[in-house]
C-alpha cells in the first residue's frame, strides 16, 4: 500500500497528508502556503525530471511521484504505440484492470480496429476523448486544457447520457469502484501523446486546484518525454549514420584545404571510414597532410587538387572519373563542401573496370579495323566481279556476234553453193551463237540481282500480276491460255526485282503447259504468320518430284532444250531475288499433273 | 586542191568483225558510200579535230552520224563523247552509241554527255543487221540537222 492511501478511509482529500495544504476547501489565509507547497511539489518534480536520463525511468519515477504525491489508489500513463495508446506504466489497479483496459481503439465484431472519416481509429472511454482532444469545457468535468475530472463517478453516470460524455464509456472505473478519476492529457501543444490517469475509490479526492497543479506536472513530463522522444531519434539516426559510414563501400574523406594564398596547396584527413584504408592502403592518416601520406602527389596529381579547392571556393559539388598517378589506380570521386575551407570525398576504386574498358575500347578499334580491311577486301571483289561482268557483258558477245555474223553472211552470200547439209550446219552455228548470247545475258541478269542497291516500296502485287501476264501471254501466239487471279496481297520490296519473279514464273507457266489446248495458269496468296505466301499453279507437264532439288540451282534443266527452250536461270534468279528479299520459294508438283510454285515476302507483321 | 570526201558515217570501231558487218550492211542500202572507219578514240578526235584540238578554226568533217563504240583503245567511247559534246563546233553532230554493254552506269553517263541515241548491239546477226539498217536510214535520210552546221561543208562543184 502507498503511504498516502493509509489515511484516507473517509474519501476525504484534505486528510491526505501532502495534498490536505493544497486543498480547495482550506480558508484563505491557507492560499499562500498553498501556492508555496504547490512550489515545492513542482520543484520536487522538475529534479525528478532532471534527475531521469532516460523516458523509461522517468516515467516511472513520474508515476511513482504521482501516486505519493496525490494519495489516490491508483496512478497510470498512457503512451501511443503504433494506434493504440496502452498503459505504460500502471500503480496500485488490480491485476484485471490494466489487462482489460489496455487497449482504447474500438473494434467490430471481427476485431478490426473502427475508423472515423479520416481514417483515424476510434478510440472508447473517457480516455479515448482526452487522448483525441475530444472535449467540451462548457462540461463541467472537463479543464480547459481538456482534462476530465470528477469526483464521483456513480453519480456522474446518472446524471449524464453517454451523449454528454462524448463517447461510448465502459464504466470499469466505476466498476471497480473508483469515484474519483482524474484523467490529465500529457500533449506538446497539439500533439497529445498519452495521459496521466489518477484514480481513487473514495469520492471528492480532487479539486479544480489539485488538477491545475497535476496539469501543470503533466505538462513538465510531455516536454520531458518529448525531449527523450527527440534524443532517442537523434541517437538512433546517428548509430544509423554512423554504421552506414562505417560499413559503406566506398571510402570517405573529410577533409581541411589548405591554402598557399588563393592556391589549394595541401588538405589534412580529419576523418576516413574503413573503406578508405581498404581502398588506399593508406594507413593511419587521420591528422596527417596528403602531401606526407602520399609523398609527391602534389606533382603527378596537381589537377586534383585543383578540384578540391574548386569546390571549397565555388561551393559546387563534383563527380569526376579520374586516374591517380601518385597511386596508380582509377578513382570514382564525388566531391562537396559540407563547411567552408572543408570538402568531403566519397569515392570507389575502379581500376579493374577501367582495365576492362580499355580492353574493350582496345578491341573494338581492332574489330573495327579488322571490319574495315574485310569491307575493303569485299569492295575490292566485288569490283573484280564488276568488272568481270563488265568484260562478259562486252567481250564474249563481240565474238559470239562475229561467230553468228559470218555464219549469217555464209547463209546469206554463199547460199548456192552450199548444200543441204553444209546450209543445215550453218543453221547449227547461227543457233547454238544465239542461245549462248542467250545464256550471257541470262548470266548477267543473275549476277545484276547479287549487287546493287534494293528499293523497299509497296507494291500492288495484283496489279503487276496482271500487266506481266499480259506481257508474256502476248509473245505466245494462237495459244489459248485461262488465267484465274486471286486476290494478292500487297507486299513491300524492289518493284523491278519482284516484277521479274512474276514475269519468270508466269512465263515458266507459260512455256510448261505449252502441250496442253488449254493452259490453265491460277495466282493467290494466303498470310501465314509474318509471311505472305504467294502460289502460281498450272496444269502444265509437271515435273518429277524426284528432282525438285534441282529445279532452282543455276544452269539446272529437268527437260531438254529440244522439249522446252531455257537456260537453267529463270528458277535461280527467282529464289535469288525472293532470298533477298528476306523470303523463300518452293516447288510442288508430279510429272504431267501440273506444278504449283510458292514463293513467301514478309508482311511486316512481327 | 581536191576537197576530202565528205564523210556522213564515222564508225569508231576497234572491232573488225563488228565494223565489217555493219559496213556491210550499210552498203547493202546504198549507205556506206561516204563512210569512214577509225579504230580508236584518239583516231577519231584527230580526224575531226585535227592534229592539236586547241586550235580553234574550222573543223575538218561534220559527219551526218557519229557510230560510237564505247570500249576503245586510247581514248575511250564516253571521253570521245565528252569531248565532242563540250565543244560547240561539234555539239551539233549526232552521235550514236554502240556497244555491247548495256551497264546501267554507262547508259547514264552516255545521257549526261549528251549522247543522241544509245543502242546495245545484239549478239543476232539478224537483229544486228537490221539495227544498223534502221540507223543508217534514220540517221542519214530521215534526220534533218540545222541549217547552219550543213552549210560550210555542202560541196560545189567547182567548175
Amino acid at each position: 500500500m502507498s503511504p498516502v492511501s493509509k489515511p484516507t478511509n473517509d474519501g476525504s482529500f484534505k486528510e491526505a497528508p501532502v495534498a490536505a495544504q493544497a486543498g480547495p476547501s482550506q480558508p484563505q489565509a491557507g492560499e499562500a502556503s498553498r501556492i508555496a507547497h504547490e512550489a515545492e511539489i513542482t520543484i520536487q518534480f522538475l529534479r525528478l525530471v532532471n534527475e531521469n536520463t532516460g523516458a523509461r525511468d522517468l516515467i516511472r519515477a513520474a508515476t511513482a511521484f504521482f501516486h505519493q504525491q496525490s494519495g489516490c489508489d491508483a496512478v497510470g500513463v498512457r503512451l501511443r504505440d503504433g494506434e493504440d495508446y496502452p498503459y505504460f506504466e500502471a500503480r496500485g489497479f488490480p491485476s484485471g484492470f490494466v489487462q482489460a483496459e489496455n487497449q482504447l481503439c474500438a473494434r467490430d465484431p471481427a476485431g478490426e480496429i473502427k475508423r472515423d472519416g479520416q481514417g483515424h481509429p476510434v478510440l472508447d472511454c473517457m480516455c479515448g476523448n482526452v487522448i483525441c482532444g475530444r472535449f467540451d469545457p462548457a462540461k463541467p468535468f472537463f479543464t480547459a486544457q481538456g482534462s476530465f475530472w470528477t469526483n464521483g463517478t456513480t453519480q456522474l453516470l446518472a446524471a449524464t447520457t453517454e451523449a454528454d460524455r462524448q463517447a461510448r464509456t465502459r464504466n470499469r472505473c466505476n466498476g471497480e469502484g473508483y469515484e474519483s478519476v482524474a484523467l490529465i492529457p500529457l500533449r506538446l501543444g497539439e500533439q497529445r501523446f498519452g495521459l496521466l490517469q489518477l484514480n481513487a475509490r473514495r469520492t471528492g479526492a480532487f479539486s479544480p486546484e489539485v488538477i491545475s497543479l497535476w496539469e501543470r506536472l503533466g505538462g513538465h513530463l510531455a516536454v520531458a518525454l518529448a525531449k527523450f522522444r527527440a534524443d532517442e531519434a537523434l541517437h538512433e539516426s546517428e548509430a544509423r549514420f554512423r554504421s552506414l559510414f562505417e560499413n559503406m563501400q566506398e571510402g570517405f574523406a573529410y577533409c581541411r584545404m589548405l591554402f598557399e594564398g588563393d592556391r589549394p596547396c595541401d588538405f589534412i584527413y580529419l576523418h576516413v571510414n574503413d573503406a578508405f584504408e581498404r581502398l588506399t592502403g593508406l594507413k593511419n592518416v587521420i591528422g596527417r597532410r596528403v602531401t606526407e601520406v602520399i609523398p609527391g602527389i602534389r606533382n603527378t596529381d596537381a589537377e586534383l587538387f585543383e578540384i578540391y579547392g574548386r569546390v571549397v571556393a565555388t561551393g559546387q559539388p563534383e563527380k569526376f572519373e579520374r586516374y591517380v598517378q601518385a597511386l596508380k589506380m582509377w578513382f570514382s570521386i564525388s566531391v562537396y563542401c559540407p563547411a567552408p575551407e572543408h570538402f568531403v570525398a566519397v569515392f570507389d576504386v575502379i581500376t579493374a573496370r577501367k582495365e576492362v574498358e580499355e580492353r574493350i575500347r582496345q578491341f573494338n578499334l581492332e574489330l573495327e579495323e579488322r571490319v574495315h580491311q574485310r569491307t575493303a577486301q569485299l569492295e575490292a571483289a566485288n569490283k573484280e566481279l564488276e568488272a568481270f561482268s563488265y568484260s562478259v557483258s562486252h567481250d564474249l558477245r563481240a565474238p559470239l556476234r562475229a561467230v553468228d555474223g559470218f555464219a549469217g553472211i555464209l547463209a546469206e552470200d554463199y547460199a548456192g553453193r552450199l548444200d543441204e547439209e553444209g546450209q543445215r550446219v550453218v543453221g547449227v552455228i547461227r543457233h547454238e551463237a544465239t542461245r549462248m548470247g542467250q545464256l550471257i545475258d541470262d548470266l548477267l541478269a543473275f549476277s545484276r540481282v547479287g549487287r546493287g542497291p534494293m528499293r523497299s516500296e509497296e507494291i500492288d502485287l495484283a496489279s503487276l500480276a496482271r500487266t506481266v501476264f499480259e506481257e508474256c501471254a502476248a509473245g505466245a501466239v494462237g495459244r489459248r491460255i485461262q488465267l484465274k487471279l486471286n486476290p494478292l496481297l500487297p507486299a513491300r520490296g524492289d518493284p523491278s526485282l519482284i516484277r521479274q519473279v512474276l514475269a519468270n514464273l508466269l512465263s515458266n507457266a507459260i512455256k510448261y503447259t505449252g502441250p496442253r489446248t488449254e493452259a490453265e495458269i491460277e495466282l493467290g496468296s494466303r498470310v501465314e504468320g509474318n509471311e505472305n505466301i504467294y502460289w502460281i499453279k498450272d496444269n502444265g507437264v509437271g515435273f518429277d518430284p524426284r528432282y525438285v532439288g534441282k529445279l532452282f540451282g543455276i544452269f539446272q534443266r529437268l527437260h531438254t532444250e529440244d522439249q522446252f527452250k531455257g537456260t537453267g536461270v529463270g528458277l535461280a534468279l527467282i529464289q535469288r531475288i525472293v532470298v533477298r528479299h528476306g523470303g523463300r520459294v518452293w516447288a510442288e508438283g508430279k510429272l504431267n499433273e501440273g506444278a504449283v510454285f510458292s514463293f513467301t515476302l514478309r508482311n511486316g507483321k512481327e | 586542191m581536191t576537197k576530202p570526201i565528205e564523210v556522213e558515217i564515222l564508225l569508231v570501231e576497234d572491232n573488225p568483225h563488228d565494223a565489217e558487218l555493219m559496213t556491210r550492211e550499210l552498203k547493202k542500202r546504198n549507205l556506206a558510200n561516204n563512210l569512214v572507219w577509225v579504230k580508236d578514240g584518239a583516231a577519231a578526235l584527230d580526224l575531226l579535230f585535227g592534229a592539236d584540238p586547241q586550235a580553234g578554226g574550222e573543223i575538218s568533217h561534220r559527219p551526218k552520224v557519229i557510230l560510237l563504240d564505247l570500249k576503245l583503245p586510247k581514248v575511250d567511247g564516253l571521253e570521245v563523247l565528252r569531248q565532242l559534246k563540250a565543244d560547240p563546233r561539234t555539239r551539233k553532230i549526232p552521235v550514236v552509241v554502240l556497244t555491247s554493254s548495256r551497264e546501267e552506269q554507262d547508259l547514264v553517263r552516255s545521257y549526261e554527255l549528251g549522247v543522241n541515241s544509245y543502242i546495245v548491239k545484239p549478239v543476232s546477226f539478224d537483229k544486228f543487221s537490221e539495227a544498223v539498217a534502221h540507223l543508217g536510214l534514220y540517221w542519214l535520210l530521215l534526220n534533218q540537222r540545222p541549217e547552219a552546221t550543213a552549210s560550210p561543208q555542202n560541196p560545189r562543184p567547182t567548175g
